[in-house]
């Protein structure tokens, strides 16, 4: 099965997935018991020829997109749902007549009325809240200082709900690894090329990595010899049960450092779904430079955090590191130091004990103070602290 | 909504009997009934807007972003994310500039946008089905359909996004049936809009270009002469394109002296699709081994 058939077939799968199933049916039924008259009305009817010709290639720029390794939404799929109206009204309408045969009546509209009532039914029960989205946003407000400043968030999770509903200022707290990322190229290589591919971003990265077998070999080359780190961040981006059978050569030459991950493991297909979800995270930050993902990948790191701020670079708005910051959480209990103090707040993906503990093993307890634990709509732990306020320092 | 002429093409299949008592109804009473669902869209999604406590991530970016052109001007308003298409956020812009809250102005965006699609989708079902009922069934199951009931109670663009492409694509079946201009130049005025919304609006002008080239690789009993289809389908498409220039050339002139790098057609999917076709095969297979 060639990586584009499966590739076709996943992306059918996620299409029939977006549908609301009440309708799947009277498509089905429209598609199956009408098919001769569409195919003849594509030739007679104009209308048909024309939303046939738009269905096709909204399928095939969707398809693209999707192949692309672009983050997909649900909500990219629409233009097709809205096109599926017309079969799914022709379905009812068929199943109507075909409940009709045998009992008399204005069945039909008992039918239409049962399929409003279950759709709206639908669109008024949304699913669970995000409950933390509103809840760290009203600790922060009601923590503000009373002074009127501005509150600054600096939070490992960027979701830009957080600081809008809060009405604060945002920075992002990331791994400094992420920030190496700005200048380095990535290749993918492969038996038969030293260099391999290299990496253009989200349009090559998942038809690179799809169907490969016999091991993986990822090369990250650096503007800086930045060796340890560059093992230490290859090594985390590998699934747990494959670092058995990975093994790491870093080959210094020239001006640049590389890194290799080899997977020995002839059977590497077994891992690729996970490797590879992991490896088009890469891509996308290399193309976008928005580097939160690789945290995400990574884990907290209390030794490693840096805080990132907006602003121009190349011409275009990006996470900057604040560079005269140190690293750690030595950076976050710098920047609530310079930033004001009380009216700096931290959020942290860990609970407060975890992050108490490491502020114990590195002398910094006391420096910030917590607010409050909440818990993801994912089950993850986030603790919001806030710095403190000059005059009320040790 | 007129009755069946002679001289429209088959239906795409007709149903007759059904409701034949209580749906046989009048102009009038049809363009009330459509009003009732389009009411209904509206009520719909304005009732689920009402649930919301946080808007969509990508929501809160173009607030921003309208929030920092209404008080700031265009000049950076772009910088958060240039490639952006700049008529969502205009909108929302606007609606701050009238004293609109923008969250509210977002919402009431989206909610008017979902709700008016029940009418170009009624609208092409006529054209399709030839008759009213299922016409009428096609714009109930679009109003409350609850993907799209729930995304047009959002502060998104694609709710947006979706009615001026499918006015585009109602608007040139209306063309293309009636070979008359006016209706092209609307929907290439609609595509553009579109475009400005979205950066997938380009995929009208696309979807177009591929149909008249179906249409004339095609022949139905009654159609002209080659020739007279080729000319015809020529002028048909010049003035498209004109349409869909007429909004999109001033837009792309208005957003050029600021850091916008939002163009009618996106050059990312330009360059997806170009590296999607020119993807060696021989490499894929390399790899498959």
């Amino acid at each position: 099965m060639s990586a584009v058939f499966e590739a076709m077939i996943r992306f059918g799968l996620r299409l029939a997935g977006s549908q609301f199933p009440v309708f799947i049916f009277p498509l089905l039924v429209f598609i199956v018991f009408r098919w001769r008259a569409m195919f003849s009305s594509v030739r007679e009817n104009p209308a048909a020829r024309l939303l046939l010709s738009y269905l096709l290639v909204v399928f095939v720029l969707r398809f693209v997109l999707y192949m692309s390794g672009y983050p997909y939404q649900g909500r990219y799929f629409h233009p097709i749902t809205i096109l599926t109206v017309f079969p799914i009204a022709g379905g009812l309408l068929l199943i109507g007549r075909y409940i009709e045969k045998f009992k008399r009546g204005n069945l039909l509209a008992w039918l239409v009325l049962a399929v409003v009532a279950a759709s709206a039914g639908k669109v008024l029960n949304p699913p669970d809240p995000k409950k933390w989205l509103k809840d760290i946003p009203d600790a922060i407000r009601a923590n503000a200082p009373a002074d009127g400043r501005r509150t600054e968030l600096i939070s490992v999770v960027e979701d830009r709900r957080l600081p809008f509903y809060a009405k604060s200022g945002y920075h992002l707290l990331m791994p400094i690894f992420g920030d190496m990322f700005r200048d380095a190229e990535i290749f993918l290589a492969d038996g038969a090329s030293e260099t391999g591919k290299k990496l253009k971003g989200k349009g090559a990265s998942p038809l690179d990595l799809e169907g490969r077998k016999g091991g993986i070999k990822l090369i990250v080359r650096f503007d800086e010899p930045t060796k340890l780190r560059a093992i230490a961040f290859l090594w985390s981006l590998t699934p747990d049960k494959m670092k058995a059978d990975v093994s790491f050569q870093t080959v210094e030459g020239g001006d640049f450092l590389k890194a290799e991950l080899v997977s020995s493991n002839q059977e590497g297909v077994v891992f690729r779904q996970e490797l590879t979800a992991k490896n088009i995270i890469i891509a996308i930050d290399v193309k976008s430079n928005s580097l939160w993902h690789l945290s995400t990948v990574r884990g907290h790191g209390f030794d490693s955090y840096q805080v990132f701020t907006q602003g121009y670079y190349n011409g275009m708005m990006k996470w900057l590191p604040e560079e005269d910051f140190k690293f750690g959480l030595q950076s976050v209990t710098q920047a609530a130091d310079e930033w004001g103090g009380d009216n700096v707040f931290i959020l942290f993906d860990a609970t407060i004990p975890e992050v108490e503990k490491a502020l114990e093993e590195r002398r910094l307890r006391g420096k910030i103070m917590p607010v409050g634990e909440f818990t993801t709509h994912k089950g993850k732990p986030l603790s919001l602290y806030r710095g403190i306020a000059p005059d009320r320092r040790d | 909504m007129n009755e069946q002429t002679k001289n429209e093409s088959k239906p795409l299949f007709s149903i007759s009997g059904l409701f034949s008592d209580c749906f046989a109804p009048g102009r009038r009473l049809r363009i009330h009934i459509l009003l009732a669902i389009f009411a209904f869209a509206f009520a719909l999604r304005l009732a689920r807007s009402f649930q919301i406590e946080r808007i969509e991530k990508d929501g809160v970016q173009l607030l921003m972003m309208a929030e920092d052109i209404a008080e700031n001007g265009l000049d950076d308003g772009f910088a958060e994310n240039p490639r952006l298409p700049p008529l969502h956020i205009f909108l929302v812009a606007a609606g701050m500039r009238a004293g609109i809250p923008p969250e509210v102005a977002g919402i009431l965006i989206s909610v008017l946008s979902g709700a008016l699609l029940v009418f170009p989708v009624f609208f092409i079902a006529q054209n399709l089905f030839k008759t009213f009922l299922p016409a009428m069934i096609s714009a109930i199951v679009v109003a409350v359909y609850p993907n799209l009931a729930r995304v047009a109670a959002e502060v998104l663009r694609d709710p947006l996004f979706q009615l001026f492409s499918i006015v585009a694509i109602w608007m040139l079946i209306e063309g293309v049936k009636s070979h008359k201009l006016r209706f092209h130049l609307v929907a290439g005025i609609c595509a553009a809009l579109a475009a400005a919304t979205r950066s997938e609006g380009v995929e009208i002008l696309v979807a177009y270009c591929l149909y008249c080239a179906c249409s004339l690789a095609v022949r139905a009993a009654d159609d002209p002469p080659l020739r007279m289809r080729i000319r015809r389908t020529l002028f048909s498409v010049a003035v498209f394109v004109v349409g869909f220039a007429a909004v999109s050339a001033p837009l792309e002139l208005a957003v050029s002296r600021t850091m916008s790098q939002w163009h009618a057609i996106d050059m990312r999917i330009v360059s997806i699709a170009e590296a999607f076709v020119k993807y060696p095969k021989s490499e894929l297979d390399h790899k498959i081994k």
